[in-house]
């Protein structure tokens, strides 16, 4: 069983086009459920999903919990071996299910199974982006990875952190190992509206993800230009 | 339901008769990943006008029309209701909101006429165990001999339940005293969280833990509750375990068998 978990605040009018993205995976819809936390929106988020009731799970929050909290709760409600988490703004590609969970099933040590993506601006300009083999965690977008959901209840669940995906990869990748599947699996809208889009609060996720560990740490899972940059700034303040 | 343990948060009296208190402990049920969110149907003008208690039995009652509410609630939330009845009469209501699923309080296990309702209406029930005997308990099992699927819940009334006193070793005698019961469970009563991840391991196949937005709150059944940040947490640990219990068979994981050849020959030889 996957589970397939789609936190989503305010983003309704999204729904349409990324549920379906993932009802109309391969695998057969026995082997997978979804599970939609909808944290705390007040736009018409839940009169889309009542299109879909049949075919999904809603956890309603009565406020706005953040990304961390939101996928905790879907986590905990979630019965998949493994779990992806899918942005409601975003779609899961043809095929991301089987091929990421084979992937799993065949590194049995691993603790997640990441692929490529394609990105697509307000345009609707689709660019590859492709990782390179050695890896890169700052490259990987937290939606679209599978999970093995026992090594993540295993070291605690998401933090409540702006970075929360780099803050528990560190923490799963310290002990156990990823697979990379080179093919895409995920598409990425970018919009502007995006919630990694606020540059402060982008500034001040990096600032708390150094003090949490390090600069050190964060350097052995990859390279990445804002973090450095603002560590840089730490130094000299 | 799968194999996996059914969580049962025991809301109680903490909502203090607030409805919105009593939201908030629906959601943070919901959000831990607890199966059920649990409330008591009484009558409060039933209590003897003696009881030190009354008032409070009157701030806190939920009114049936606040039952079928908190029902609503919970269902958009994510989570199921269930409810704990104190006489025949709020049985009924809890059989007339709909629901198939009922607790049994562990004063109640001697109550016959709530058991007989209870065995002709409900299919899955929990059946709490405290102050009662094992006589007791096997009586209110035959009482309870329709129900599909029957709990029985190993409880200390106490509160707080001292470590000394949790005597979980109660679950394995439950269970082979019990063979043909859906499982044994345990209903918590011990501050913190550790005693029902303990039960878990034990075999434990339902943990009912009481839940609190603020250990700070009127009412004697705060400080013994898991909070917001406790209930995940004791969920979490409760996953864990599950999966760390495995199958009762022994077997070699892959990597073992990887190691088995290098590690046996590593430092000297080992006859084959």
């Amino acid at each position: 069983m996957i589970s397939v978990i789609i936190c989503t605040y305010n983003y309704g009018h999204y729904l349409d086009r990324c549920l379906p993205s993932i009802i109309n995976q391969s695998i057969n819809n026995d082997n997978f459920e979804i599970i939609v936390v909808d944290d705390g929106s007040e736009d018409n988020t839940r009169k889309v999903l009542q299109n879909y009731t049949s075919q999904i799970k809603i956890l309603t929050h009565q406020k706005n919990f953040g990304l961390g909290i939101s996928s905790n709760t879907g986590i905990l409600n979630s019965s998949g071996e493994y779990f992806i988490r899918v942005d409601a703004d975003d779609e899961l590609l043809p095929g991301a299910l089987q091929n990421l969970s084979l992937s799993l099933n065949d590194n049995s040590m691993a603790a997640l199974a990441y692929g490529d993506r394609i990105n697509c601006d307000t345009e609707g300009i689709t660019k590859k982006f492709k990782h390179t083999h050695e890896m890169n965690i700052y490259d990987i977008i937290a939606p679209g990875v599978m999970f093995r959901t026992a090594r993540v209840i295993e070291v605690g669940l998401y933090n409540n952190v702006y970075w929360e995906e780099h803050d528990l990869m560190v923490r799963l990748l310290k002990y156990w190992p990823a697979i990379y599947l080179p093919e895409n699996v995920y598409k990425y809208y970018i919009h502007g509206n995006n919630m990694t889009s606020n540059p402060v609060a982008r500034i001040e996720g990096w600032k708390a993800l150094i003090n949490s560990w390090g600069i050190a740490e964060l350097r052995k899972w990859g390279h990445e230009d804002e973090m450095e940059s603002v560590y840089k700034q730490m130094m000299m303040e | 339901m799968s194999n996996k343990t059914i969580v049962i948060a025991e809301a109680g009296e903490n909502h203090c008769g607030n409805i919105q208190l009593a939201y908030d402990l629906i959601d943070m049920s919901a959000r831990a990943g607890c199966d059920y969110v649990k409330f008591q149907l009484y009558d409060a003008a039933k209590a003897s006008s003696s009881d030190p208690e009354k008032e409070w039995f009157k701030k806190v009652e939920v009114s049936d029309a606040m039952w079928n509410d908190l029902i609503d609630y919970s269902k958009k939330a994510g989570i199921l209701p269930l409810a704990t009845p104190w006489d025949k009469e709020k049985a009924e209501v809890i059989l007339k909101s709909g629901a198939t699923a009922i607790k049994i309080a562990s004063f109640h296990i001697v109550d016959l006429e709530l058991l007989q309702f209870v065995n002709a209406n409900f299919n899955r029930v929990f059946l709490s165990t405290g102050m009662s005997s094992i006589n007791e308990i096997e009586r209110a099992v035959e009482a309870l001999k329709d129900v599909k699927e029957l709990f029985v819940l190993h409880c200390v009334s106490e509160y707080p339940l001292p470590p000394e006193n949790v005597n979980l070793n109660i679950i394995s005698t439950l269970q082979n005293k019990f063979p043909n019961v859906s499982g044994i469970g345990y209903s918590d009563h011990t501050i913190g969280i550790f005693a029902p991840v303990l039960a878990v391991s034990m075999g434990a196949k339902v943990i009912e833990k009481h839940i609190t937005t603020d250990k700070n709150l009127e009412g004697t059944d705060h400080i013994l509750s898991a909070d917001g940040t406790e209930l995940p947490e004791m969920v979490r640990q409760i996953r864990l375990a599950e999966t760390m219990l495995g199958t009762n068979e022994k077997q070699l994981t892959a990597s073992e068998k990887e190691n088995q050849e290098f590690l046996r020959e590593r430092f000297h030889n080992v006859p084959t």
